[in-house]
C-alpha cells in the first residue's frame, strides 16, 4: 500500500518500476494458524501450480498404469472398468522384489506370492466388492422402529385421550344411523358426495363394480339442448 | 468441417489438411454392425502385438468388459499371452474374474466351457484361475469407501 502510493507520487521520474521489480525485502511468512489436516481433494486444485504435484500429493508414490474409467488417476473397483489407472499399493521393496520374480517363469511363484501380486495391484477381488453388505437390514430395522412408535402413540391416544366418562351419546351406533338418515333426507352433497351414493327410488345404497373403465358408463356425457347454441 | 462452400473456404480446407494430423473416421454404423468374427480378429491382432504396452492391454480389457458379450476363448488366449509379454500376473487373474462376471446368470454353462478351451494356455503360462487362488469367495472384508464417514 505504502510503496504503491510512493510510485504514484513519483510522477517526475522517467522510469516507474512495477511493484514486483522493486527490491523490497519482505518479512518471512508466518506459519498458518490453522494447519490443514484434511485430505486433498478436487477443490484444492487451484492451490497447486503444477498439476503433477497435485496428482502426486493425492495418490502418493503409486504407479499410474492405465487410462482407467475416465482418465483421472484414481483407484476404483468396478465391474465395468475392472482395470483402474493405478496400482493399489505403492512400490514397496517387497513388491519390487516380487515384480522382479514375476519376470521369470510364473510356475515358480508360490500361491502366496501370486496372491500378494494380486493384492499389490488391486484392492478387492470381484467376489469381495460384489458381496452383499447387509445395509438393508439397518434400514428396515429403523423403518420398523418408527412404525412401532406410531402404533404405540395410537394405542396411548386410544387409552388416555379419547376416553371420557360418560362418552357423548352421539357416538353410539344408533345415533350415527339416525344422523346418516337425516343427511340423506337433506340431500347433502347430491352430486358427488353422500346423497349421490343413495338410490332414492329403490331406497338402497348404489352399487358400483370395483373396476370402472375410462369410458365411464355410470357417468355418461349428457348433452343439454340449451347448451347447443 | 467440410461444410465450407466458398472458394476461400475450400482453399482453407486444403491447407488445413496439410497441417492437421491424418486420422481415420470411425463410423458408428460400422461399429454397431461389425461381424463378430471381425471383432474377434481385431482384438486378437491387438493383443498379439509384440510391442504391446500395459496401458494398451488395460484399455482393451476395459473395453471388452464394457461390451455386451463374453470374450471369445481366442481373445482370452491372446490377452493372456499379452500379459505374459509385459510380465503382469495380476492382470491375467483379474481378466479371468472379469470374464467370469460377464457370463451373467449362465455362469454354470459358459465358464466351464471357457476354462476348458483355455486350459492349455493356462498350463503353459502357469496362470492360476481365481478359484485356485481362493478368490471366488471373498477373502478380506474392507469397508466400502462410500460408507466411511
Amino acid at each position: 500500500m505504502i510503496t504503491s502510493r510512493l510510485i504514484l507520487l513519483n510522477l517526475k521520474s522517467k522510469s516507474i518500476l512495477p511493484l514486483s521489480q522493486l527490491n523490497i525485502i519482505r518479512p518471512p511468512k508466518a506459519p498458518p494458524l490453522i494447519q490443514r489436516r484434511t485430505v486433498i481433494g478436487f477443490a484444492d486444485k487451484h492451490t497447486f501450480k503444477d498439476e503433477d504435484e497435485w496428482i502426486r500429493k493425492r495418490i502418493g508414490n503409486r504407479e499410474i498404469v492405465g487410462y482407467g474409467t475416465n482418465g483421472e488417476p484414481e483407484y476404483v473397483d468396478r465391474v465395468d472398468y475392472p482395470f483402474p489407472s493405478l496400482r493399489w499399493k505403492p512400490p514397496y521393496p517387497e513388491i519390487q522384489a516380487l515384480r522382479e520374480k514375476e519376470k521369470g517363469d510364473w510356475r515358480l511363484l508360490s500361491i502366496e506370492e501370486k496372491k500378494a501380486l494380486y493384492r499389490a495391484n488391486f484392492r478387492q477381488t470381484f467376489a469381495e466388492f460384489l458381496a452383499p453388505t447387509g445395509d438393508w437390514m439397518g434400514i428396515v430395522g429403523v423403518a420398523l422402529i418408527l412404525t412401532s412408535i406410531g402404533i404405540w402413540l395410537y394405542m396411548l391416544l386410544k387409552k388416555y385421550v379419547y376416553v371420557q366418562t360418560p362418552m357423548p351419546k352421539s357416538l353410539s351406533f344408533n345415533s350415527q344411523q339416525a344422523q346418516c338418515a337425516r343427511m340423506l333426507q337433506l340431500r347433502t352433497n347430491p352430486c358427488t358426495g353422500l346423497a349421490s351414493k343413495w338410490d332414492y327410488e329403490k331406497m338402497k345404497w348404489k352399487s358400483k363394480p370395483w373396476y370402472i373403465p375410462w369410458e365411464d358408463p355410470y357417468a355418461p356425457i349428457i348433452e343439454c339442448e340449451e347448451d347447443l347454441d | 468441417m467440410s461444410l465450407v462452400r466458398t472458394a476461400a473456404g475450400k482453399v482453407f480446407e486444403q491447407m488445413a489438411r496439410l497441417v492437421r494430423p491424418a486420422r481415420r473416421n470411425i463410423y458408428h454404423y460400422q461399429l454397431l454392425h461389425e461381424p463378430i468374427d471381425d471383432l474377434i480378429h481385431r482384438y486378437e491382432c491387438f493383443f498379439c502385438r509384440q510391442d504391446i504396452d500395459g496401458w494398451d492391454i488395460r484399455q482393451a480389457m476395459n473395453d471388452l468388459a464394457g461390451m455386451d458379450m463374453v470374450s471369445d476363448p481366442r481373445i482370452i488366449i491372446a490377452a493372456l499371452y499379452a500379459c505374459r509379454r509385459v510380465n503382469e500376473y495380476a492382470l491375467a487373474v483379474r481378466y479371468l474374474e472379469s470374464v467370469k462376471y460377464k457370463c451373467g446368470p449362465n455362469v454354470d454353462r459358459i465358464y466351464p466351457y471357457l476354462l476348458q478351451e483355455i486350459a492349455p494356455t493356462l498350463n503353459e503360462l502357469g496362470i492360476d484361475t481365481p478359484e485356485a487362488l481362493g478368490y471366488d469367495k471373498p477373502e478380506l472384508f474392507l469397508v466400502d469407501v462410500d460408507m466411511i464417514h
